[in-house]
């Protein structure tokens, strides 16, 4: 297993190292001059030859990419032109909204997903199976950006009113504020810092849940529930899905039979023997999900105003923002392969088989 | 060849391989279509697919409009909203519901429309009152000292001209306060303004009187011989017409001069000009003509059985539409305008009032004392009947086309028809939302098809050169590939396009470059597979060289998942070129491409969901029928996994 | 080694390595030695019979002999060529000369070919442009295995599988050869077709004068077709003989054990069966000495220190090689030639 483990972080070096370069070079080769966008087209030569001093920008390429490593390597990811400050500390700011829309949105997938899956492959080719599956693949076939503007119209305006009525926009109502709970524990946190405290203080629901205010705790969880439906209606149709098919192959396995043949409820026949086997190409299609995800952010925290890394992304990659753009698709790809790296690894762990090869 | 002979009799074919030789022969390719038209929803997908592909192409004969037309020179507010046919959803109105009813509070005795339906008046007594169409709400109260005979709106709707006595008032209706008043000697009962506002006239029973918007003075008169049976501006507001007796008289609109008369054997009973004012209709006895309003010749006369009360036009020259409308008694005839044929009887069932055509020569309304029925005006097909209590005073065709508005006893009321002008409403541009669906179909086949065709060219010709050579070839592809793959889809599609540039086929490019390794990965691991077959190595001793062995023997061999993976990612590339138009890098407006369609409107899903729900609508279901034949097409080319 | 004019195909000292890569960069961690060194003469017009276990190389051998595989090491002289020399582009013409028939009917004809094109194939790649001669030479290869010309607008799997076989064997005789490699043909198909298949190929090679190397894992099979066997155990000749000879006179232990698991149709003959113990090691890491020893019942000590050479015990007409250090050519018998013998690996 170990052995195993380190391989695969072998094998992961040359894509980081790819995805150093991948990301240096888009920021490089966005059109535009950096120093015209951040500072206005009126800017004069001297004002952008200090720009482009201050930033780097005027040393070879070559030099600039050895640099830009150095600097990486030593977690500095340079300062935002546009806002002014460390991208480190914008990923404070921003990495928390993503993790915790990503979060309930795959909390939501899993949690119905699944349960259709089961309900569909148990009653198999019944109406319940048809319907079910109907559901799942409309779920693929929908644009991300529509559901959740139809989803912010429905709980939005058309269940103004009622019980029903969910804020269509925004992480927090206006007037409430959370308490960061390291302030309420009697730390002192730098909250602009790259620090564990200040990242959590950023996940509302969890910063609401260790300081007990239930009342913020509501209204943060309130605003996630059309985001989350909305992002997570994707994976939700391919868990169910993929539920469903490998349960199926499960249930038709000699073991199975075998426990049928034994005289066990059916139920049980599927919950106990079938499903804890049929769980381990679920977990692959979560993990793959999780990362496609991401995609699907950038849509999402556009569709509800929420400022989250895919937000920030589109919004410095169309205003040509370099340090922003690399810092942040570098932590995406990093991220995304690390995700990878631990469900291949969770993979392997629980089928013996794929270790082998 | 002796050869079969010498052999010993076991080689002799048995009787089964005989039944296999009477069969056709069939290629695999068969044998996959017909397990795959065996699955109900690859059959679904395809029908789908099919319906939609022949939307694309029959688009022009689709589309109700053109999809880049602008529909009325200025957006008025809330017009969008009007035009919508809702989300079925939310509970519609349907064709007979009244969707606004507005109590006036007394008997109407006038009542009049704005260009955009947007507004409504009603005179009762001597008061008249202007309503909000939309929520019936009072926009504007106008008292006379004397009952009000007429009233008539402004093109631009900014005024309101009505009669009271023997005056005339003009109202502003933007600063709600009384214009100035006229004199009508004789008490007008017909008010009417030219088509640009500058001029209106007013006439009693035996005069017309033209004036001038700009000296508030009349600038000519016209004295009938007769009671006046009709009096009409044309288009460009350069003609008056009139009816009385027998004779329909054209006059200079700025002299008052007669210019010419046209005299029928009886009596009128009306005189119409066609929306364009090329063409004049009359009704005289039994009789309908239609003269040309430049010649002044007679194009065509048809006789009818009964004698005609009413005529009108059913023209719409864009769509083709060209047709004379009449009524007798309690009939009203449809007739051809070009060749005068009689094209359809429709029995109200009482006398009919009044007839019109709808603005886009779909429908026929009629009303009689009691009921108002709208009729299909191609087959004369009912297409709503109302009937209300009160006496009905006046109809009129709301500017859509979508709604009557109908003055009965006390009561303003919009009762909804069905007809299919504006389906799906207009968007915030004033364009028809259905024609730009329809016409999206079109670039959205295309997009997935030519994104995916050119991914999975540059993705198998780069994977299968790297799983048939191996080696250093292989890993370096291969490397390339993760790296690509370790950025989600749709952020290095962004980062692509904006070094691009914003555009559709930026966009397009820049998809499919993001699909290329996810095609690499299938097609490396699928030549992997076939490479080591027997099949293959036969073809290496036989001398074949490698590059025919890998395009001819393997790549076919290795397509199957291709094939599903191309299928399933054309929904996906759809998916993902409307994500990019609707952050406004793909597409540019006005192309109609559904995301772009989104995302322009997105910010009117709070007042106008329609526009936000139909292009998302459109999009789901093409790339649900992609998905479901992808899913076929797996289980038809891999029947282990049938399930 | 003797050598004569009939010699068709000559193999000398032929070995097959394979690495096994593995580790964090992939380098070489093991080497398999499918074959190693194995020295085999192949006479004008004779059918030759290699048996073996699985696992023991006789495919490799069959597959390196065409340069399907390549040879690590060692010389196949054909026609006095030695083909281990020649690179891919000028192996081209000896392709015509030599060709293969594989094991599974199933997997070696392309399941999206018509049969014509399979046959064929092997035409146009060796520059037959005339589409008329074509057909004609395939109609002709598809006669001769008792096909007909309604075939040739088939797909593969319309055939059964001793057709699907015919259809092989076709292919390969549509370019004329000297000399096929037939890789177990028969010992996927049912048994009451593999005597179809065999007296086929057995008329064809008297009819054509072809030159056969007929691997085979079952020596009922090998009796019925061959004039020579050779008998290979992991990677190694351990004995080649007449047919007769052989199945007279079997004389290494393995090949006495082989020939102890034939079935005999009478089942009052009773004869004792050599029980083979255990798995054949693996050809990653052979046991030194004589790789036979492990699981031989006469085993003495020598024989896992020193390779024991292929030694003639036969007469000089009556060629009978022996690789056993307890078979020693008579009459000098205690003579031990160590020199061809190679240190254990």
């Amino acid at each position: 297993m170990a052995g195993y483990l380190a391989r695969r972080l072998t094998l992961a070096v040359p894509v980081l190292l790819g995805i150093l370069f991948v990301t240096f070079a888009l920021a490089r080769l966005l059109p535009g001059d950096p120093c015209r966008s951040a500072l206005g087209e009126r800017a004069t030569e001297q004002i952008c030859e200090a720009f482009n001093e201050r930033y780097g920008l005027n040393e070879s390429i070559p030099e600039q990419f050895r640099i830009y490593l150095r600097d990486v390597l030593s977690g500095d990811l340079g300062e935002s032109i546009k806002f002014g400050r460390p991208v480190t500390e914008l990923m404070v700011e921003r990495l928390p909204v993503t993790v915790e829309l990503t979060f309930f949105a795959m909390l939501f997938a899993v949690l119905i997903g699944i349960p259709m899956g089961l309900v569909s492959a148990y009653y198999h080719n019944s109406s319940v199976d048809v319907l079910t599956m109907i559901t799942a693949n409309i779920g693929v076939s929908m644009p991300v950006f529509w559901l959740g503007l139809m989803l912010s119209y429905l709980f939005g305006v058309a269940f103004r009113d009622t019980v029903l009525w969910l804020p269509p926009s925004g992480r927090l109502s206006a007037g409430i504020s959370i308490e960061p709970f390291y302030a309420a524990w009697g730390m002192s946190v730098n909250p602009d810092a790259l620090t564990l405290p200040g990242f959590i203080a950023n996940i509302n629901t969890l910063n609401a849940l260790l300081v007990q205010d239930w009342n913020g705790l509501g209204d943060a969880l309130r605003h996630m529930i059309l985001p989350a439906m909305a992002l997570g209606t994707i994976p939700m149709s391919i868990i169910a899905r993929m539920t469903r098919s490998s349960l199926l192959e499960v249930l038709g396995l000699n073991y199975v039979r075998t426990a049928r043949a034994k005289g066990v409820r059916e139920t049980k026949v599927v919950l106990k023997h079938a499903f804890r086997n049929a769980l381990l190409p679920v977990v692959t299609i979560i993990g793959l999900s999780l990362g496609s995800l991401l995609s699907g952010a950038v849509l999402t925290e556009t569709v509800f105003g929420l400022s989250g890394v895919g937000r920030i992304l589109y919004d410095s990659i169309t205003g040509r923002d370099y340090t922003v753009v690399q810092g942040f698709t570098l932590i995406i790809a990093v991220i995304f392969v690390f995700i990878n790296l631990v469900v291949d690894t969770l993979y392997a762990y629980l089928d013996p088989r794929i270790r082998l090869e | 060849m002796q050869r079969a002979d010498s052999l010993p009799p076991e080689p002799k074919l048995t009787t089964a391989d005989a039944a296999v030789i009477s069969r056709p022969p069939k290629s695999l390719w068969r044998e996959t279509l017909e397990r795959l038209i065996r699955k109900p929803s690859a059959i679904l997908g395809l029908v789908i697919l099919s319906t939609l592909v022949l939307i694309a192409i029959f688009a022009p004969l689709i589309a109700t409009h053109d999809p880049l037309a602008v529909l009325l020179d200025v957006p008025e507010e809330g017009v969008e909203k009007r035009m919508s046919p809702c989300i079925h959803l939310f509970g519609c109105p349907e064709a007979g519901d009244t969707v606004t009813n507005i109590d006036v509070g007394g008997p109407i005795t006038a009542s009049a429309v704005n260009v955009s339906s947007s507004l409504m008046l009603s005179a009762t007594g001597s008061n008249v009152t202007i309503w909000d169409t939309e929520n019936a709400r009072r926009v504007m109260e106008m008292d006379h000292e004397a009952p009000v005979q007429a009233a008539a709106w402004s093109p631009n709707s900014q005024k309101v001209l009505t009669a009271s006595g023997a005056e005339l008032y003009v109202w502003d209706v933007n600063t709600r306060q009384l214009n100035r008043t006229l004199e009508h000697p004789g008490g007008a009962d017909l008010v009417m303004w030219n088509a640009d506002g500058t001029r209106f006239l007013s006439a009693d029973q035996e005069t017309v009187m033209i004036w001038d918007t700009l000296s508030w003075n009349a600038v000519g008169t016209i004295e009938l011989d007769g009671a006046r049976i009709a009096a009409a501006w044309n288009a460009n507001g350069t003609l008056v017409m009139t009816a009385s007796g027998s004779q329909v008289q054209l006059w200079n609109a700025f002299s008052g001069t007669l210019i010419n008369t046209l005299d029928h054997d009886a009596p009128l009973t009306s005189a119409s000009f066609n929306p364009a004012s090329t063409r004049i209709l009359t009704t005289s006895g039994s009789s309908l003509y239609i003269w040309n309003a430049s010649s002044y010749q007679q194009e065509l006369a048809a006789e009818y059985s009964g004698p005609l009360d009413h005529g009108a036009w059913l023209e719409n020259l864009s769509r083709g539409v060209r047709k004379v409308l009449a009524t007798s008694g309690s009939t009203a005839v449809v007739w051809n305008a070009v060749n005068g044929d009689l094209l359809l009887e429709l029995d109200h069932g009482a006398p009919v009032e009044r007839v019109s055509g709808s603005p886009l020569g779909t429908r026929i309304l009629t009303h009689g004392e009691h009921v108002v029925r709208v009729w299909n005006a191609t087959n004369g097909g009912e297409v709503m009947a109302v009937e209300l209590e009160d006496p009905i005073s006046n109809t009129a065709w709301e500017s859509s086309g979508g709604a009557v508005l109908v003055a009965s006893g006390d009561t303003l009321r919009v009762i909804k028809t069905s007809d299919y002008e504006y389906i799906m409403g207009v968007d915030g541009n004033v364009r028809d939302q259905f024609s730009r669906v329809i016409y999206g179909t079109r670039l959205s086949l295309l997009v997935g098809i030519t994104t995916v065709s050119f991914a999975v060219v540059f993705g198998v010709i780069s994977g299968a050169v790297a799983g048939f050579l191996g080696g250093w070839v292989d890993n370096i592809i291969m490397r390339i590939m993760d790296v690509m793959l370790a950025f989600p889809p749709l952020i290095l599609a962004i980062a692509v396009v904006t070094v691009l540039g914003p555009g559709l086929v930026n966009a397009l490019l820049a998809i499919s470059i993001v699909f290329i390794p996810a095609y690499a990965r299938v097609a490396r691991s699928g030549v992997l597979a076939v490479k080591e077959e027997d099949f293959v190595t036969a073809d290496r001793a036989l001398g074949v060289s490698s590059v025919r062995i890998l395009f001819r023997r393997i790549l076919p061999n290795a397509m199957a998942p291709l094939i599903v993976q191309a299928t399933l990612g054309i929904g996906t590339a759809i998916l993902d070129a409307a994500a990019l138009s609707f952050l406004g890098l793909g597409a540019q407006p006005p192309t109609p491409e559904w995301g772009a369609m989104l995302g322009a409107e997105r910010n009117q899903i709070f007042t106008a969901p329609h526009l936000v729900f139909y292009p998302g609508i459109a999009i789901m279901i093409t790339v649900l029928a992609f998905n479901l034949l992808g899913d076929g097409l797996r289980d038809a080319l891999d029947p282990r996994l049938d399930r | 080694m003797k050598h004569s004019n009939d010699t068709l195909v000559d193999i000398r000292n032929l070995k097959v390595y394979f690495d096994i890569k593995g580790g964090l960069l992939k380098r070489t961690v093991g080497v398999v030695k499918a074959v190693d060194g194995v020295d085999l003469e192949i006479k004008h017009g004779e059918i030759l019979g290699l048996v073996g276990e699985s696992g023991c190389g006789k495919t490799t051998v069959g597959r390196a002999l065409l340069r399907l595989i390549e040879p690590t090491d060692g010389a196949i002289y054909f026609d006095g060529q030695n083909l281990a020399a020649l690179s891919q582009s000028e192996m081209k013409p000896f392709r015509r000369k030599m060709q293969i028939v594989f094991q599974d009917p199933y997997s070696s004809l392309d399941p999206r070919s018509k049969i014509g094109d399979i046959v064929g194939e092997g035409l146009r790649v060796h520059g037959i442009k005339d589409a008329q001669e074509r057909h004609q030479r395939v109609l002709e290869a598809l006669q001769m295995v008792g096909l007909t010309e309604e075939h040739m607008r088939r797909f593969p799997h319309e055939f059964s599988g001793g057709q699907r076989q015919r259809i092989g064997i076709a292919r390969a005789l549509v370019l004329r050869p000297s000399f096929i490699v037939c890789d177990e043909p028969v010992s996927a198909l049912d048994v009451s077709i593999q005597s179809q298949v065999l007296n086929l190929l057995k008329d064809l090679q008297k009819e054509l004068d072809l030159t056969l190397l007929f691997i085979a894992h079952d020596m009922s099979v090998v009796e019925h077709l061959c004039d020579r066997v050779a008998v290979m155990y992991l990677g190694k000749i351990v004995e080649v003989a007449s047919r007769e000879e052989l199945f007279r006179n079997a004389q290494h232990p393995y090949t006495q054990a082989l020939m102890s698991a034939i079935p005999i149709a009478n089942p009052k003959v009773r004869r004792e069966r050599i029980i083979l113990q255990g798995d054949p090691p693996s050809p990653l890491n052979p046991p030194p000495g004589c790789r036979f020893h492990t699981r031989c019942r006469e085993a003495i000590d020598l024989c896992s220190q020193e390779i024991p050479p292929l030694l003639d015990l036969g007469s000089a007409d009556n060629l009978h090689l022996c690789a056993c250090h307890l078979r020693q050519p008579q009459p000098s018998g205690v003579e031990r030639p160590t020199t061809t013998a190679e240190p254990a690996v």
